[in-house]
């Protein structure tokens, strides 16, 4: 299980992205939170540093 | 008449006789939606006026001899994120009540081109991620073979209307698996083409680096018919890939002897286990395709929950991306399940979404070593019959991997195939997957299952 995150941290995020929400909106996000945490635990592993995002910038042509 | 021809491709084939009128056609249709709409919620607009003078132009020229193609006087919808010209685009949300594009989205011009007849605009998740939600202008579409029942989402309306014999045909969009679910749940056929195939401009968009725009029709020869209409590159997408429009007609009848069929067991078996009616109807898929010339093999992947992660963490972070200005400005505009999956996507970090697109990378590349000795992916399409729509919750998304996304982290086409019905009467379906721009490939293997079954198909009744 990924760790759940502090309420300090929730506070934090919600109140970075302009998110206000109310008890029970706050409720229902820690349900989901803790499932977010199982997703995110599977991607931090440690990996090759040169292992590439999967979209990539390419540089625009002139006059496109 | 009750319903319209069994198909695209039959109606196509008696408008070039001159056997059916697309005016007569499309009364039909409208008949047929006036009819199951106040049950199924597949329209939130019906564009009657418009679509009957499209048939009349349709008309005159079969009657003149100068039918523009096989979509030419064929009655089809949008799903509400499609951009329509003079004609609201809501993405089923109190947002954009008021909104009404001056252009059509690229690919609704393409079907226009092709003479297709437009009947409405379809119901979708709130800008294709809120959903199923109780709490929109409009209420979320029901699943024809049972009206309790979930249609899967996003592509709610359309898969409605396909499976209900209102359309011939419709779009949808896929990020998740939104267009293959709900034609799996409603025993249609659908296509994610590989990504870059489609235009997505005019599109409403959910997440910029998985959004695929696509068909969903009765067959896969429709919907082969249906993208070929609206494939090919586009300078005004950025995404669009910059090579000639695939023909996806020519090979259709071509079948699958001597292709390599790739089983990928684990994820309906072991990592999110299908009733014995999902495994059954794959079984049969995998049957079919080896009686008509294919070679069967296993092949092993990443688990489920590792495509899961990484794909539902891009959608979300892309998703707010898309949707921040009104998070903090119309956050109680939106419908409940769209506002608190978007506040979760606010506790992704910047890192979080950048290991997300490494692991992303990761798992495509062993996608593509496991297709070096294939040409083809199996895999079911659904863990079980369509369950009750009420029991669908807010976080089922995020808790629950679903068997579709893994082909979103990798760009590939997809072809959703019905595949049998369960022990209760609704329909299963499974999935044909091909190598990135192989997208004719996985339509010919469609249809030679479809060739082969077509006698076991069923349609809703009513």
């Amino acid at each position: 299980m990924g760790e759940p995150i502090s309420d300090e941290v929730l506070d934090a995020l919600l109140a970075r992205a302009g998110i206000a929400l109310d008890p029970a909106g706050r409720a229902s996000l820690r349900d989901g939170a803790a499932g977010l945490a199982v997703l995110l635990e599977r991607l931090h592993h440690p990996r090759p540093l040169e292992v590439e995002p999967a979209p990539v910038f390419a540089p625009l042509q002139g006059g496109r | 008449m009750s319903l319209l021809p069994g198909s695209l491709a039959e109606a196509a084939r008696l408008i070039a006789a001159r056997k059916l009128s697309p005016v007569e056609l499309t009364r039909a249709a409208l008949a047929r939606a006036d009819r199951l709409n106040p049950k199924l919620h597949a329209f939130i607009r019906i564009t009657e006026d418009l679509a009957l003078d499209q048939a009349r132009e349709a008309e005159a020229r079969q009657m003149a001899g100068t039918l523009r193609g096989p979509l030419d006087g064929i009655p089809v919808a949008h799903k509400d994120i499609y951009g329509t010209a003079g004609i609201p685009t809501t993405g089923h949300s109190r947002l954009l009540l008021d909104h009404v594009p001056r252009r059509n989205a690229a690919t609704v011009e393409a079907w226009e081109r092709g003479g297709a007849v437009m009947l409405g605009k379809c119901a979708t998740y709130e800008f294709a991620m809120g959903g199923p939600s109780f709490d929109l202008p409009w209420p979320p579409a029901r699943n024809p073979w049972d009206t309790s029942r979930f249609t899967g989402g996003s592509s709610t309306g359309t898969a409605a209307a396909v499976a209900a014999g209102i359309i011939l045909g419709g779009t949808g969009s896929d990020s998740g698996g939104s267009i293959r679910l709900p034609a799996a749940l409603c025993g249609v056929a659908g296509v994610k083409p590989t990504y870059g195939v489609c235009s997505r401009r005019g599109i409403l968009p959910l997440s910029h680096s998985m959004d695929t725009a696509g068909p969903l029709a009765w067959t896969v020869e429709d919907c082969a018919i249906l993208l070929q209409a609206m494939a090919g590159h586009d300078p005004e997408d950025p995404s669009s890939a910059e090579r000639p429009p695939p023909d996806l007609l020519a090979g259709l009848e071509g079948g699958v002897r001597g292709l390599r069929v790739g089983v990928i067991r684990h994820f309906h078996e072991t990592d999110l286990p299908a009733t014995p009616a999902v495994r059954a109807g794959l079984a049969h898929l995998t049957e079919v395709l080896r009686s008509e010339g294919a070679e069967i093999r296993e092949v092993a992947l990443p688990p489920l929950a590792d495509f899961h992660a990484a794909g539902w963490v891009i959608l979300m972070a892309e998703a707010l991306a898309v949707h921040e200005t009104w998070m903090r400005t119309r956050f109680h505009d939106y419908g409940e399940i769209l506002r608190e999956r978007l506040a979760l996507a606010a506790l992704i970090t910047g890192l979080d979404y950048v290991q997300a697109q490494r692991r992303r990378r990761e798992l495509s590349e062993a996608v593509a070593a496991a297709m070096r000795d294939c040409d083809l992916l199996v895999t079911a399409g659904q863990p079980a019959e369509a369950p009750p729509i009420e029991s669908i919750r807010t976080w089922s998304t995020v808790r629950t991997p679903n068997l579709t996304v893994p082909f979103n982290i990798t760009g590939q086409p997809v072809a959703s195939v019905c595949t049998g019905y369960g022990e209760g009467g609704l329909p299963v379906g499974a999935q044909i997957a091909g190598r990135p721009f192989e997208d004719a490939m996985v339509l010919r293997a469609g249809r030679a299952f479809e060739r082969a079954t077509a006698e076991a198909r069923r349609r809703p009744a009513f």
